[in-house]
């Protein structure tokens, strides 16, 4: 067995016997979706639940790939794994991509049970299979966002601080990607910086997979920028992992 | 711990070259597995080590004693690539330590002094997954369980195991992998008298096998019992200026463990 299948293989066996967070993070976006579904009342066929279901996904997708990124670091460093995991013979982006491969087999099955979930009582879900497509953008998305937990675990040394700084920057990407407003009805300034936003390109790719009339080059944009801003994430948070098992 | 009267030190050792005890002409023959020449480290203005000098022969056992905050994990910590030397040169295996190299660390076997291990596993596949990912073969996980006295929670999951059988896990986590070179920092420090002599039998037979081992201790008959030769930390006013460096024969015979070959 390689090192790297080895090292995935027992860091998703810690995932999984973490229980009340696989719980969390499988129930609390089919419950947000099925409440927006039921109390928007869109269950007309219109695709407008593709729209809201594309919406919720890129959210709790990049939550949990940010909160994943910052949490096992700062917990790695408190109790001593990042000091064992310093010996392995392993590199540095190797472990990183091993836990954001863990990571996103939960955020597979995240988003797996939230589209059944919806689309069983409300049947307003229109999943063909072109709506396959939203994969590649799902697996970019988490890994991009996972890198950027790593990158804020790696300048901060405390929880609460780590915490603060991780929620400010979700928000600033939110609203600087346009995901709460529609990109039309912001200034013109923020149309130039939104696509460098991963929420942005994270939320449009998934969006366009998901709506039924699939733009491939549009989606081939989307993907190619979303793949472009992952990878300078990945060498980021590479470069920047400390170490040091010394927190505050 | 009469081996360590000053009838073993160099009379004036304060500038005496690293291996210039007695056998040093058969060393200088001997590649080393650890050298470290004139090395400092500095952290936050504070000297932890001054020109600080060591050479590990292949398949020795090393001991490095010294009182609390003498520098012996700095030492440690430099010598495994940890940290980075402010000056001085460090060669383990061949290559530099620094920066961080896979291909070296399969190498290399490491018991810190507070050990970390992953998460939610038993003990058991705690180990076996070490075995793994330094792509090893699992078959020394049970007689290092054995050997340990690790049976008993070899189930329990790790977070809930005592200090004692961290220590002792943390010590399995390092050899399960056969390393050429171990480095272990105080592994007897909170473990009972029969389990220090398990622990003990188990490094003096991997000794045997070939595996070079750096040693910190504050104990000196764990010294006596397993190191071929040793190296004194000592920690004047101001920072640790370790000189003294002398050969020490081991005194009491041990019996080798025997599934551990």
């Amino acid at each position: 067995m390689s090192t790297f299948r080895a090292l995935h293989r027992a860091l998703m066996r810690a995932e999984a016997r973490d229980l009340s967070t696989v719980v969390l993070l499988l129930v609390t976006p089919v419950i947000l979706l099925v409440l927006l579904t039921a109390v928007l009342g869109l269950d007309d066929g219109s695709g407008s639940t593709n729209t809201l279901a594309a919406g919720t996904i890129t959210m709790t997708v990049s939550f949990s790939a940010l909160c994943s990124g910052v949490t096992h670091i700062l917990a790695w460093r408190m109790n001593g794994v990042l000091g064992l995991m310093r010996t392995f013979p392993i590199s540095n982006g190797a472990l990183l991509t091993a836990q954001a491969l863990t990571g996103l087999v939960l955020a597979a099955a995240q988003v797996g049970l939230l589209l059944i979930i919806v689309d069983l009582p409300t049947k307003g879900l229109d999943i063909t299979s072109r709506s396959s497509a939203a994969i590649a953008p799902i697996v970019l998305g988490y890994f991009a966002f996972f890198m950027l937990g790593v990158l804020v675990a790696n300048l901060t040394r405390s929880i609460a601080t780590s915490a603060a700084l991780a929620i400010l920057v979700f928000a600033l990407l939110l609203y600087g990607g346009a995901v709460i407003y529609p990109i039309d009805q912001l200034p013109s300034a923020w149309h130039t910086l939104a696509p460098f936003s991963p929420f942005y390109q994270f939320h449009e790719s998934v969006s366009v997979s998901l709506s039924g009339v699939l733009d491939w080059s549009g989606l081939a944009r989307s993907l190619a920028a979303l793949a472009a801003l992952a990878a300078v994430l990945f060498v980021a948070g590479r470069t920047a992992l400390r170490w040091d098992t010394r927190s505050a | 711990m009469a081996r360590c009267a000053a009838g073993h030190v160099p009379a004036d050792n304060t500038k005496q070259p690293v291996g210039a005890h007695k056998g040093s002409v058969v060393n200088s023959l001997r590649t080393p597995a650890l050298l470290m020449e004139g090395v400092s480290l500095r952290v936050k203005n504070r000297l932890l080590l001054s020109d600080f000098s060591l050479r590990v022969d292949k398949g020795t056992f090393h001991g490095l004693i010294g009182s609390n905050g003498s520098g012996k994990t700095s030492v440690m910590e430099l010598a495994v690539g940890f940290r980075k030397p402010t000056t001085g040169r460090i060669e383990i295996l061949g290559s530099a330590p620094t920066p961080r190299r896979p291909a070296l660390l399969r190498r290399i076997g490491i018991a810190a002094q507070n050990p970390g291990f992953l998460p939610r596993s038993s003990v058991r596949e705690h180990l076996l997954s070490i075995a793994e990912i330094f792509g090893s073969t699992v078959r020394d996980v049970d007689i290092l369980l054995e050997a340990l006295m690790l049976e008993d929670c070899v189930d329990t999951r790790v977070e809930e195991i005592s200090v004692s059988e961290r220590q002792r896990l943390a010590v399995a986590s390092a050899v399960v992998h056969r390393p050429e070179i171990l480095f272990l920092d105080e592994p007897t420090a909170n473990l009972d008298h029969e389990a220090r002599r398990n622990l003990v039998s188990l490094l003096r037979s991997s000794n045997i096998i070939g595996t070079t081992t750096l040693y910190t201790t504050r104990r000196l008959d764990e010294i006596e019992t397993l190191c071929d030769e040793v190296t004194i930390l000592d920690k004047p006013d101001t920072f640790a200026q370790p000189r003294r460096y002398f050969a020490a024969e081991r005194a009491m015979p041990l019996p080798v463990f025997g599934g551990w070959r």
